[in-house]
């Protein structure tokens, strides 16, 4: 498509210099442009735009057979309500069985944990650390995915999550959500919709809003393990319950 | 007194040949413009959200229309200039048949410049769809609502003959009074928007949104026929009093 795209601008080079040099090139015998050749010119693109308008009806999808991510209006009460039902969940002492987790591991540690993290610190997810007298040496892990709506749609399956690299007594997070979105946005000049059904009920917004979440990650650990963090993001759930 | 009489219509049509003849490079020159406002209409992409590296490409037909709305105003100054005026003088004609052959000159160039705008958005939204992936919103397409299509076209042609009328009546103005035409036009103009200031009477505005807020296409057509009627009147009332050929 990279070279489609200069398809105009070298059309606009050829037309401008044949406008400006025309007359010289004519007096000079190397060509001469009569006026037949301006119409020439000017149905020659009507029959380009025809094609080009009969292709499009032809090759590509209609409105309706666009394929698009869920709408919000479908899924976002059930995205924020399985997101808060984690935190709930966990607070509570029961295994979150969410639709947005993503992986549970077993990893073998120590005397301690230490979190560390390389990343923009908008990226931090949320760590729950629960303490368990049951685990010995072990740690759980569960990861869960965020939300993430853009402009009405549920692009939460678009996510692609990296998962916490675990070492010797350590966990690393390094930018967990990887999600890059080029958004296009098609319209049509709104002064010649002045009278069509799409131009007086118009659902087309060119605004733009998102809405997202950070991803959980919930730790069971061993109840005396010390736990090395360096952001107050850590949250121990033990301190939760006493709040509550 | 002549061996033969000719018919008004004979005469309008051959000024109209000739006026299209004469002004053929316009049409190269709308062409070119539609090919610029292509060119313009795909814009670089625009990180809008750095958190979340998400990029937002607007693509609108919006150029086209913009450059097809100054196309017709300044071909219409074009058309009632001194050098088109005087050729004027080349025929055997009434000041009358010269303002109808011009008229139905901008009807031509208008429905060129109309179909040509309209059929750039088909044209626009296959490029885009070859260029870009994730276009969850689209307008609805010709098969899905051939009406529509008319719709615009009709809407297409109507505005930018205004703008070709507005264009030419503004022209014949200066050419009636010379350069104290422009002051007198500024002059117009700037009482306007002083009656605005000093009445609160928003004229230009009242004006404007008189077409653009109408939701009716025949009403809007009215309106339109009709400021057409008025300004070519005023043009031909204007011009009625320039009799001779200037140097």
């Amino acid at each position: 498509m990279g070279a489609l795209a200069l398809i105009p601008f070298l059309l606009i080079i050829v037309i401008f210099v044949l406008l400006m040099f025309g007359k010289t090139f004519s007096r000079q015998g190397i060509f001469s442009i009569n006026r037949k050749f301006h119409f020439i010119v000017a149905f020659s693109f009507i029959g380009v735009l025809f094609i080009m308008t009969i292709l499009a009806e032809l090759l590509y999808p209609t409105s309706q057979e666009i394929e698009r991510p869920p709408h919000t209006e479908d899924t976002s009460p059930s995205r924020f309500q399985a997101y808060n039902k984690i935190e709930n969940d966990i607070i509570a002492g029961s295994r979150a069985n969410s639709s947005l987790l993503v992986a549970s591991r077993t990893h073998k540690v120590d005397e301690q944990l230490e979190i560390t993290y390389s990343g923009e610190f908008y990226d931090f997810p949320l760590i729950y650390v629960e303490r368990s007298e049951e685990a010995e040496n072990t740690i759980e892990e569960y990861v869960y995915k965020p939300f993430m709506f853009v402009n009405d749609y549920d692009y939460t399956d678009k996510l692609d999550i990296h998962l916490p690299t675990w070492g010797k007594d350590t966990m690393t997070i390094s930018n967990m959500v990887d999600f890059n979105l080029n958004l296009t946005e098609y319209s049509d000049a709104s002064l010649f919709k002045q009278f069509t059904s799409e131009g007086n009920n118009s659902t087309f917004s060119s605004s733009f809003g998102s809405s997202s979440a950070t991803p959980i990650i919930h730790l069971i650990v061993p109840k005396d393990l010390e736990v090395i963090a360096p952001f107050d993001d850590v949250m121990f759930v033990e301190e939760l319950r006493e709040e509550q | 007194m002549y061996l033969t009489k000719p018919k008004l219509i004979d005469i309008v049509s051959k000024q109209v040949r000739f006026k299209l003849n004469a002004n053929a490079v316009s049409f190269s020159i709308l062409v070119f413009l539609q090919l610029l406002a292509l060119a313009l209409s795909f814009p670089s992409m625009t990180s809008i959200d750095h958190e979340l590296d998400v990029s937002l490409v607007e693509v609108s037909v919006t150029s086209h229309v913009i450059f097809a709305v100054l196309w017709t105003f300044f071909s219409g100054i074009h058309l009632a200039n001194c050098t088109k005026w005087n050729e004027t003088f080349t025929f055997v004609t009434t000041r009358f048949t010269h303002h109808l052959s011009n008229f139905f000159y901008m009807v031509i160039a208008s429905f060129i410049a109309s179909v040509m705008t309209v059929l750039a958005s088909p044209t626009l939204r296959l490029l885009t769809y070859m260029r870009y992936d994730e276009i969850p919103q689209s307008p609805l397409t010709i098969i899905e609502a051939p009406m529509d299509f008319f719709i615009q076209f009709i809407t297409a042609f109507l505005y930018l003959l205004l703008f070709f009328v507005i264009g030419y009546v503004i022209q014949s103005f200066v050419q009636m009074n010379g350069l104290l035409g422009s002051v007198y036009l500024i002059a117009i103009i700037f009482s306007l928007f002083i009656i605005n200031g000093i009445f609160g009477v928003p004229l230009i505005s009242n004006l404007v949104l008189a077409f653009l807020q109408e939701r009716s296409l025949f009403l809007f057509s009215l309106k339109v026929i009709g400021a057409i009627a008025v300004l070519f009147s005023l043009s031909i009332w204007m011009t009625n009093r320039l009799e001779v050929r200037k140097s």
